[in-house]
């Protein structure tokens, strides 16, 4: 048997969280180090599985599976096709600069960290493994030490953020269990295992549409379909920075990978039933979104709902279900994931300063902190869908997609981003050029350390904006599937 | 059969040195401990050494199979854990502690009854030796007039439950003609229409194990009896003394429930409502104490919906469910025995920045309560995993859903202590807590509790392999 690249992935973090728990108190370096040297080992493991995934076959590659609970006949099994290695791929880039942006983190140091890393290992194993029961699992390990990550080391309005988030995740987490319950023994096979239950389950259309509600609707919480999204935006600005950006980065996409993994592919039939409605619902989401964050003044607010504004066209990706919309809400979640991380990375930088975030504090950045600037833009820029950068792709197909599907939806939704590239530009605009305003002279460029973060994932927008291939060719093959 | 009722005869026995022991009334409270500690331990090596035992004694009145047997173990485990744990009996008068220690057994030796009980005497006998300990034990915090309350309160609506069941047994005589559960069984396999009396009878023996359980709406004297007790006691009626009640309703449930379904859908609806009852009322508390009340309400709710499962899976889903919920309970009552050192109530403000003032007490408190509210990858979830797919195959997938539901409302109540211990401030008044304790021994069960969730193999194919059902049924 091969290298067992993937349960490698998955062990860095949790390696790290074992091992942080033996590091006395008081020892932050070295909980600072392990941390880092976890994340790069898991960042360089995922590069290597990204690129030695064998695009020519696609499918599912690197395919592990042994016994867990036999009389279940549930399995530890794992396997990436080109969406899974595309989403392991950003979780590792989010995490390696999550912990380079959480070494401001200064009080109760170790903890952080054990959650942080304990949290990615949730995500990275939900993104891997192919059997419900054990990813249910994975992904609640993905969900739950938010609440403690946010309500000890947040901010603003933290422990209600941190409550109502918890609730709200676990309610939709408790319609996922219902139906993981019932497609277990409505399956011909009384299997989890992904691939027995999507080739062999045998589920009728009626059984469908009663499932995929559920499905949709417990993932969407996470994914913050509207007007599920309550939780998002007090959640991020509420979080810490790093955790913000795992939070906008990473797991909302888990929703949207449980849509479109335990949703639409296990019960396609359903998907189709209830396709206007996730796709109105996921319309709203783009416009409501939008709309909102054109009224805030508080950057991680706007950027809140923006997020909830761009998981709404994955939504919409997802719902249309045509194999140019799956492309590019795959496309999107990717470039979302590492768009939103670099714009908390950035917001938290200044907030570290400053303990400001309102816009109408600031003015002049560029000139000041060039470096975080120029970042910021470019992650402003991909988000209104600028041609070159990272979101213009998955824009691009999705609205492309969608069209053949929901040409009316689909009209409605893209002015919103004509809207949104309208207030985008007003804040770069506000923010970075005019005179130095407000708490600008506060503000003064940190070490290259905490810097390359920000360098690392806007180079990575740029890099995925010329070359859009680069993800394409993993995903497409998959997206063909949905043809048949 | 002297090694078939070993743990019986060996509990007899430890009641009855604790009796000779304490009769002087001059022996200290620590030497009554260390006696129980040791005899209980013996249970322990006792339960293990009869788990093989199976045979039906006294003219088919009395059970032995590997259901109870293992019961035994779990509660045989409980009492040690319990007589580890649940000391110092502060709030008690000093010279009555050494009685606990007897009364201790006596629920004991109780429990061991009603989990192989197969006749509704036995049954009896063994229901009121638990519940007059119980009544007592309860009302030993002399000291404080609401412990007396509702100690009495207790006895009164105990003796309504048990007045309750006997009539109902005597329905159930009139119906078969006979007081033995084979009996009755065979009645009901004989017939395509049971009398009309029996459902009453059943129903009746029911309500009277809905007052051990304290499950709706038989539920009133938990809060005031866990508020008022002395927390080692609480500990008992929230651990081990809840068992025997599982123990003994699953036995008669199971048997009964393929003649009689509608049976099965009056525990369902009466699982929901106790369910739901419990957390709705846990939110609002600001005793710990009673919190847990309420919660262990909740969890019989869970419990009994497990209960009406699919045969086959069902029992070794109610049987990992006891036994992680005996450990949760123990975990959590350890924690709040540690906090009331001085002797007062934990309150809710007690928890706060419990993290900064013992981060291993407060870890277990997170553990516990995040197993309580069924969050993988703790044990409480893959015991809710067992309990609800059993009942969904059971055909009660809307029962199920109302489950889950409640499992996320429960969350909110748990998170307040997570929340108090790891968000808050200590309080300016708060003891300092000893160095010592029973920091191994919460540990442990902590561990237990997470392992079982990430490898719960380890018990349920032990379990699967005991053919519980067939063990069950007649």
């Amino acid at each position: 048997m091969s290298f067992p690249i993937l349960s490698f992935i998955i062990l860095c973090p949790a390696i790290g969280v074992l091992l942080l728990f033996f590091v006395p108190e008081g020892k932050e370096k070295v909980v600072r180090g392990i941390s880092l040297a976890v994340s790069i080992l898991a960042a360089i493991l995922s590069v290597l599985m990204y690129l030695t995934y064998d695009r020519a076959a696609a499918g599912y590659q690197f395919v592990e599976q042994y016994a867990w609970m036999p009389g279940l006949n549930s399995t530890y099994h794992v396997a990436v096709d080109g969406v899974g290695a595309t989403l392991v791929l950003l979780n590792a880039i989010v995490l390696l600069t999550g912990v380079i942006t959480s070494f401001s983190i200064d009080f109760r140091v170790k903890e952080y960290f054990i959650l942080f890393l304990l949290l990615v290992t949730g995500v990275f194993g939900s993104f891997i493994c192919m059997d419900f029961l054990v990813f249910f699992i994975f992904f609640e390990i993905a969900v739950l030490p938010m609440y403690l990550l946010i309500g000890i080391w947040g901010s603003t309005n933290r422990e209600y953020a941190a409550l109502k988030l918890t609730i709200m995740l676990l309610a939709g987490s408790a319609l996922v269990f219902v139906g993981l319950i019932m497609t277990y023994f409505a399956s011909d096979v009384r299997s989890f295992d992904f691939f027995a239950l999507r080739d062999n389950g045998g589920f009728s259309s009626s059984f469908q549409n009663v499932v995929y509600p559920l499905m949709f609707l417990g993932f969407g919480t996470l994914a913050a379909v509207f007007p599920l999204h309550n939780w998002s935006p007090d959640g991020h600005v509420a979080a810490p920075t790093a955790v913000s950006m795992l939070h906008a980065g990473v797991l909302m996409k888990l929703g949207a990978y449980g849509v479109l993994r335990y949703g639409i592919e296990l019960f396609p039939m359903g998907a189709d039933y209830w396709a206007p409605v996730a796709a109105t619902m996921a319309a709203g989401g783009v416009v409501y979104g939008a709309l909102v964050a054109a009224q805030q003044t508080d950057l991680k607010y706007m950027i809140g709902y923006s997020s909830v504004s761009h998981m709404g066209l994955v939504m919409f990706g997802l719902a249309a279900g045509t194999p140019l919309a799956i492309n590019g809400a795959v496309y999107q979640m990717f470039s979302h994931g590492i768009m939103t991380a670099l714009f908390f990375s950035a917001v938290g930088f200044f907030y570290e300063q400053t303990h400001s975030r309102n816009i109408n504090e600031y003015g002049g950045l560029a000139r000041k902190v060039p470096w975080v600037a120029t970042c910021f833009i470019i992650a402003g820029l991909a988000g209104v869908g600028l041609p070159g950068l990272a979101g213009f792709p998955a824009e691009f197909m999705i609205f492309m997609g969608g069209y053949e599907r929901f040409p009316v939806l689909t009209l409605i939704a893209v002015p919103s981003l004509v809207f949104g590239a309208f207030y985008m530009l007003r804040v770069l605009q506000r923010v970075f050029f005019g005179p130095e305003a407000g708490h600008t002279p506060k503000v003064h460029d940190v070490g290259i350390f905490s810097g390359s973060a920000r360098v690392i994932l806007a180079g990575l927008i740029i890099l995925f904006g010329v070359a859009p291939r680069l993800l394409s060719d993993l995903i497409a093959p998959y997206a063909m599937e949905f043809l048949k | 059969m002297m090694l078939q009722l070993l743990p019986e005869f060996v509990t007899l026995g430890a009641l009855l040195i604790l009796f000779f022991v304490t009769l002087g009334n001059n022996v200290s409270d620590r030497i009554a401990r260390w006696v129980t500690i040791v005899l209980s331990a013996v249970i322990v090596v006792a339960a293990i050494a009869a788990q093989n035992q199976s045979g039906l004694l006294f003219s088919e009145s009395y059970k032995l199979d590997t259901y109870s047997q293992f019961f035994k173990v779990l509660m045989a485990v409980g009492l040690f854990a319990n007589a580890l744990l649940g000391w110092p009996l502060r709030s008690v008068p000093s010279e009555q502690r050494s009685e606990y220690y007897f009364l201790f057994f006596a629920a004991g030796l109780g429990m061991m009854l009603l989990t192989s009980a197969y006749s509704f005497l036995v049954l009896y006998v063994g229901m009121e030796l638990l519940s007059y300990s119980l009544y007592t034990m309860v009302g030993m915090r002399r000291a404080r007039t609401e412990s007396i309350e509702s100690s009495v309160k207790y006895i009164i609506i105990g003796a309504t439950a048990s007045a309750i069941g006997l009539f109902g047994v005597s329905y159930i005589y009139g119906a078969t003609g006979s007081l033995n559960f084979g009996d009755m069984v065979d009645v009901l396999k004989g017939s395509a229409t049971p009398s009309v009396l029996l459902m009453p009878g059943l129903v009746m023996v029911l309500s009277s194990f809905l007052f051990k359980l304290a499950a709706f709406p038989f539920h009133a004297w938990a809060p005031d009896a866990y508020e008022t007790a002395s927390s080692p006691v609480a500990m008992f009626l929230a651990s081990v003394s809840k068992l025997a009640g599982i123990a003994f309703l699953f036995r008669l449930v199971f048997m009964v429930k393929p003649y009689l379904p509608e049976f099965e859908t009056v525990i369902g609806i009466l699982a929901l409502v106790t369910m739901t009852f419990g957390n709705l009322v846990a939110f609002r508390q600001t005793s710990v104490k009673r919190l847990f009340a309420y919660s262990s309400i909740a969890q019989a709710g869970y419990l009994m919906l497990g209960m009406i499962g699919f045969g086959d899976s069902a029992p070794v889903a109610v049987v990992f469910y006891s036994a992680i919920y005996l450990l949760m309970n123990l975990v959590v009552f350890a924690v709040v025995l540690e906090l009331e050192r001085n002797g007062e109530d934990p309150k809710l403000i007690n928890f706060q920045g419990l993290y900064k003032r013992n981060a291993l007490m407060a870890m277990a408190l997170l553990v516990s309560m995040f197993s309580l509210a069924g969050v993988p990858p703790l044990a409480g979830f893959f015991g809710k995993w067992l309990l609800f797919s059993s009942a969904a195959e059971g055909g009660h997938i809307w029962f199920v859903a109302i489950a889950m539901l409640n499992s996320v409302l429960s969350l909110y109540y748990y998170l307040f202590l997570v929340k108090a211990a790891y968000f808050g401030e200590v309080p300016k008044e708060a003891v300092a807590l000893d160095k010592g304790g029973p920091r191994l021994a919460i540990l442990v069960t902590t561990i237990a509790i997470a392992l079982l969730g990430i490898y719960p193999r380890v018990l349920t194919e032990y379990l699967s392999g005991l053919n519980l059902p067939g063990s069950l049924l007649p």
